[in-house]
């Protein structure tokens, strides 16, 4: 098996296995076919092959005629929760911006800088386990990353604003909790 | 009334017309219907597949081993073949209007 073919491989496991048992073969045989001298798969062609994995999962999943794959849900879930989180730390290093700009960030205590860093943690591993194949952590890695998630969420404090923690001269209307 | 196609769905099925076609022979073809204007990559290429085959356009053929590798034959069904002729019709009538329209605007001037 070549460095290609087995770099294929490694993207055409993304897709729902049904497919995947139809038609994985056919399409690596295309897909080594269309790559001429290449060593390895080009940018493009990778995003195209994860953005058709993307859509074939979604498409199984809103499909009406029951044959839904759990597994396949636990694929798209594991996919979707980390996009989730990162969009939720776009507001933490807004607020971490913020209080850079303040020249206040030693103020800030550590765990307050990065209040999600935990869950981010979990969640590079629960990808890392997804990414390398592994049959045991493979499997239960994303029940651990929404548990964890869940957890960090339920015992998150509420947010104070205009506690004292904003800096000298800012009005506390404009504390980065309240965004 | 039928939405229209999206153009991938409409070249694969143009491709599918004449004859059965395997997924390397779709991609090549397509370029070539487009006039290179158009290169699908195998991941759109097998996402329509799956989809036309779920809507009965498009059947299985044939399946061949060459060189080891499995080579898979799609065919249009006589359903596909419908659809194409709809959406062919569908755009003749609008090509038609364009025309006629921009003859009137040549002989008329610009509005």
């Amino acid at each position: 098996m070549t460095d290609l073919e087995r770099r294929y491989r490694r993207l055409l496991a993304l897709y729902p296995r049904d497919h995947r048992e139809r038609t994985g073969e056919e399409m690596l045989a295309v897909l080594v076919a269309d790559a001429g001298d290449r060593s390895r798969p080009g940018w493009r062609e990778t995003a195209n092959l994860l953005w058709a994995a993307a859509r074939l999962h979604l498409r199984r999943l809103v499909a009406a005629d029951g044959g839904v794959e759990p597994g396949d849900v636990l694929a798209v879930v594991s996919l979707l929760g980390p996009v989730a989180l990162l969009a939720g730390a776009a507001g933490s290093v807004h607020e971490l911006a913020w209080w850079v700009r303040a020249g206040a960030v030693g103020q800030l205590p550590w765990s307050e800088q990065v209040p999600d860093l935990p869950v981010w943690l979990v969640w590079f591993a629960v990808a890392v386990a997804a990414c390398s194949g592994g049959g045991a952590p493979r499997r239960p890695a994303p029940g651990w990353g929404w548990s964890v998630s869940c957890c960090s969420r339920c015992s998150a404090r509420p947010p104070t604003s205009g506690s004292g923690r904003v800096p000298a001269g800012c009005s506390s209307a404009w504390s980065p909790r309240r965004h | 009334m039928t939405d229209a196609l999206r153009e991938p769905t409409f070249l694969i099925l143009t491709a599918l017309a004449a004859r059965p076609q395997h997924g390397y022979g779709i991609l090549r073809d397509v370029e070539e219907i487009s006039g290179g204007r158009v290169q699908l990559r195998a991941g759109t290429v097998y996402t329509a597949l799956d989809r036309l085959r779920t809507d009965g356009w498009v059947a299985v053929d044939r399946e061949e081993v060459v060189e080891s590798r499995l080579r898979r034959y799609y065919r249009l069904t006589d359903t596909g073949a419908a659809r194409l002729e709809a959406e062919v019709t569908r755009m003749r009538a609008h090509t038609l209007a364009a025309e006629k329209r921009l003859r009137a605007r040549l002989a008329g001037g610009t509005a």
